[in-house]
């Protein structure tokens, strides 16, 4: 027996509730709590307002996830960018440098090379002064150390120089091919 | 300083009995002929003088482990990505030595440095999970996010040692 819509009994009669005030909704509480989570230390509408706060931390999750999807690509860029200044300041040529490295089969990378050259300056710089002799000894155009304070060199570039070792192939994501075009059709024979 | 010496290893180069043809780097003035096996024993020896020393020397390595390079001395901790084979305890000898240095000299490999004369010694000390990242996904105008906090699984290695034996002359 459906009584409530014919006795217009729209509420629970003695129940905690004004018989005919809206009913409040479950507890905002938690959710207010995992808003304030991130947007406790922002400021003015950001903070004491839940449509500013809600904005907020939707800007605040997309910058979150940028940073996690770019880190990787962000320290490679940032460790060649500390090899070329600190090459540069040993007046030398990122390129060159590279070149006679994978020739000579020395296979530290961008990040290591960075590393060297923040913390250990000495060797990272007896380094250049190898690589700066063999680039000079192949016939590229270095500026030469002061004489001064240049290492003694001891190579010779057809005993050290090789041909480069072949580079790890990288599988990137997606098709290898172009899909859009068709193949095209069998020939009877080719069946 | 200036008595400090680069040295690169390579068999083809220790096998080598011909005279290098050497220049000095400062000057453009022709190439001559010298005795660099000489000069090679001569670095090689002071290498060894310099790692056989009992005082305080302390060195650094660059390793390869789980496909990265990591520049290790001692007492360091590096955070390997994964749950490797390996378990809480486990020592393990980092093989894949790329260069070893010291105060005055550095050797570079060609392009790894033999593993019996360079060790690189390392303590599994934690298996764990890293820090929740943020996988979000808002379509505009579709009232629609997705929102996912990624964690991956991590190895922690503590670098015991990095010692170096007389090098090869």
């Amino acid at each position: 027996m459906h009584l409530s819509t014919t006795l217009s009994l729209r509420r629970i009669l003695n129940s905690g509730f004004h018989p005919f005030q809206v009913i409040p909704k479950p507890d905002v509480w938690m959710k207010r709590e995992r808003l304030n989570r991130f947007t406790a230390w922002q400021y003015a509408s950001e903070r004491s307002t839940v449509k500013g706060a809600y904005r907020k931390e939707d800007k605040i999750f997309t910058y979150l996830s940028m940073q996690r999807e770019d880190e990787k690509k962000l320290e490679k860029f940032h460790a060649e960018e500390r090899v070329r200044t600190a090459l540069a300041e040993h007046d030398m040529e990122y390129s060159k440098f590279k070149t006679v490295l994978s020739q000579s089969h020395i296979l530290l990378d961008n990040i290591c090379l960075s590393q060297l050259a923040i913390y250990e300056p000495r060797s990272f710089r007896s380094l250049v002064a190898f690589a700066k002799e063999l680039a000079r000894q192949e016939g590229m155009n270095v500026i030469p150390d002061d004489s001064e304070f240049s290492y003694d060199v001891h190579v010779d570039n057809k005993s050290v120089l090789r041909k480069p070792l072949p580079r790890a192939v990288e599988y990137t994501r997606g098709a290898t091919e172009n899909h859009t075009n068709k193949p095209r059709k069998l020939r009877e024979e080719e069946y | 300083m200036l008595s400090r010496r680069l040295l690169i290893v390579s068999q083809s180069l220790l096998r080598r009995s011909s005279p290098l043809v050497t220049s000095s780097v400062s000057t453009s003035s022709e190439a001559q002929v010298i005795d660099t096996d000489r000069i090679q024993k001569e670095v090689f020896k002071s290498i060894s003088e310099e790692v056989a020393e009992n005082q305080r020397q302390r060195l650094f390595a660059v390793v390869y482990v789980n496909g990265r390079q990591w520049k290790v001395s001692d007492g360091d901790l590096i955070n390997l990505e994964g749950n490797l084979p390996l378990n809480v305890g486990d020592e393990i000898k980092l093989e894949k030595v790329l260069m070893v240095g010291g105060a005055n000299f550095s050797l570079f490999g060609r392009p790894l440095l033999d593993s019996n004369t360079v060790s690189v010694d390392a303590v599994v000390v934690e298996k764990k999970t890293t820090n929740p990242e943020l996988k979000y996904v808002h379509l505009n105008h579709h009232q629609t996010k997705f929102l996912n906090w990624k964690s991956d699984e991590a190895t922690v290695l503590r670098i015991k040692s990095v010692t170096a034996k007389a090098v090869q002359q």
